[in-house]
């Protein structure tokens, strides 16, 4: 056997090895439980909030069109980190009390919670969004929740 | 000692920074999939298409390159591919949320980066010595490397998720500033080649034609397809695969995709060096093709601490192969000196359409199985066509030659 095809086939012995000490070490590792969206929040996501519903909730907020593919990607990263740090699982209640944390917090809209949400309610009504929204739900969400909603908008505004 | 004058190595230096702003910018989206499908409302299919969009533009101008660089100038060449290079930057960072106008500004970004690489070619020829050849292609060829290793560190850090936009505005300023650098200071070759330009596309088809019925350089084509489109697009959704499925940090998941070009760096002189020393071409394929499969396998399949490991080791085996594409073809003896420019060009045109169309099949595999993983398994045992192609082509190395005698 030509001195060659032996040094090839001692790399491929070195390399089985060394897939076995990988595979003995550290074993096949699981996946992290995906984070998912529930039914009710992937139909708001898909057909109220994002863009193949035209971005209805935010173009009946009075946003400027040009940033309603940022903040719809905004909210999305938020609500799926906050998902990631509590349940795993974005609900609807999450999205909602990110979007009026995130409008409230940045000044983007005048008031407190309640005058937020209440907005929130008006866009959503003239979108025909057909899941109620309950204030006061929302609002102690938010106020149970306040440190892990803003953390999760900053992780995702690089903040 | 040289009677070239020593302004060369400030271009040298100039053109550097060119090439390495050039890889820089070139992957950038690829740490922002998420993002970018959810503004342009496409699926992973879509997101694969537009990161391997700028190929196409490298695809479209490789065969031609030569007379395009004789006509406009190669200092013209490269002031302008620097213009498209900051102009495809700055669009996309203000594109509206239409996706085929971002595809056409990654199609500007591709002809900028292009024509950059083309012209800097016949400057470095004439402005350096043939003994200084290999060091500063050496240089220049890992600017691409260095670029995308930086991009990798630096991105995820200065700009999170989703601010792939910001990042865009914010690199598209470094592009204005080497631009007028360029203009300033970037010179034309020392000697002017004026080649016969209406002849050219005839005596291409007379080359094509003798070069299509060289096995070898279908199987270095080949070989190019899978160094360029293969590694492009595991490259190009490792980061995304790690972060959205194994729920790694951005920041993180982006470091282990630089790995594979810190090494591959690293390790580049190593493949090179050691068969020149034992005159043989051939095993070098032969060992990298099943060994990348193995890394990338291993990488993907344990993921955790082993994964940096696995894929430095897969940039380590791209190392030991790579060399040998263009070095093959240049010892080949059915290709002359007057074809190898011709072949070197066939061959970066398998690579750059494999770098256009794998990311895009990457992304395919993601939205039918809902899974990266199936996509880099798939990657990974193509590049068993590496050891294939090895076992088939002509041995070309000095000791084959001696033998032969």
């Amino acid at each position: 056997m030509r001195t060659w095809v032996k040094c090839v086939l001692l790399v491929y012995v070195i390399g089985f090895i060394g897939v076995a000490l990988t595979a003995y070490i550290f074993g096949i590792p699981e996946k992290p439980i995906p984070k998912g969206w529930s039914e009710v929040a992937s139909d708001y996501r898909d057909n109220y909030l994002g863009s193949p519903a035209g971005f209805c909730v935010f173009a009946k907020s009075g946003m400027p069109a040009s940033v309603y593919p940022k903040a719809v990607a905004l909210i999305l990263c938020a609500s799926e980190k906050f998902a990631n740090m509590t349940d795993n699982v974005v609900d609807l209640i999450d999205v909602r009390a990110i979007m009026v944390t995130y409008m409230i917090d940045k000044g983007y809209y005048p008031g407190t919670y309640v005058d937020g949400c209440a907005a929130l309610k008006n866009w959503e009504s003239a979108c025909n969004v057909p899941y109620e929204l309950n204030c006061t739900e929302v609002v102690n969400f938010i106020n149970e929740n306040h440190e892990v909603i803003v953390t999760s908008i900053d992780s995702c505004l690089g903040e | 000692m040289s009677a070239l004058p020593r302004y060369r190595y400030f271009l040298a230096a100039l053109m550097f920074l060119v090439r390495i702003y050039a890889g820089f910018v070139m992957l950038v989206p690829v740490l922002y999939t998420a993002d970018i499908a959810v503004e342009f409302g496409v699926s992973s299919t879509g997101v694969g298409n537009y990161i391997g969009f700028l190929m196409w533009a490298c695809a479209a101008v490789v065969l031609f390159s030569g007379p395009i660089v004789t006509k406009f100038g190669a200092k013209r060449c490269c002031l302008i591919g620097t213009i498209f290079m900051a102009l495809g930057v700055l669009a996309t960072a203000f594109t509206p949320p239409n996706y085929f106008l971002a595809c056409a500004f990654r199609l500007v970004l591709g002809l900028g980066i292009v024509l950059v690489t083309v012209a800097v070619m016949p400057i470095t020829m004439t402005w350096f010595t043939s003994e200084e050849y290999g060091r500063v292609n050496g240089v220049l060829e890992s600017s691409t490397s260095i670029g995308i290793l930086l991009n990798f560190w630096f991105t995820p850090v200065w700009f999170p998720r989703p601010l792939w936009r910001e990042a865009h505005l914010f690199y598209g300023i470094p592009a204005v500033i080497l631009a007028i650098l360029w203009a300033v200071f970037g010179r034309d070759p020392l000697v002017q080649f004026k080649e016969k330009e209406e002849k050219y596309f005839d005596l291409l088809k007379t080359r094509l034609h003798k070069l299509f019925g060289i096995k070898e350089v279908w199987l270095m084509g080949g070989t190019m397809w899978m160094a360029m489109g293969v590694s492009m697009a595991i490259i190009s959704w490792i980061p995304s695969y790690l972060e959205l499925e194994w729920k790694w940090p951005h920041a993180t998941a982006a470091l282990l995709a630089s790995m594979y070009d810190l090494i591959n760096i690293a390790g580049w002189p190593l493949g090179g060096t050691l068969s020149d020393k034992v005159g043989l071409r051939r095993p070098f394929f032969i060992v990298a093709g099943g060994m990348i499969t193995m890394c990338a396998i291993t990488a993907v399949t344990f993921v955790g601490p082993a994964s940096w490991i696995w894929f430095g080791f897969m940039g380590l085996f791209t190392a030991v192969y790579g060399f040998g594409i263009i070095t093959i073809l240049m010892e080949h003896p059915e290709i002359d000196p007057e074809l190898i420019s011709t072949a070197i060009s066939v061959t970066l045109l398998f690579g750059f359409l494999g770098g256009a169309i794998m990311p895009t099949v990457f992304g395919a595999i993601l939205d039918l199985t809902g899974s990266l993983y199936f996509a880099m398994i798939i990657g990974a045992a193509l590049y068993t066509l590496i050891t294939i192609f090895g076992l088939l082509i002509r041995e070309t190395g000095w000791k084959a030659a001696a033998e032969e005698k």
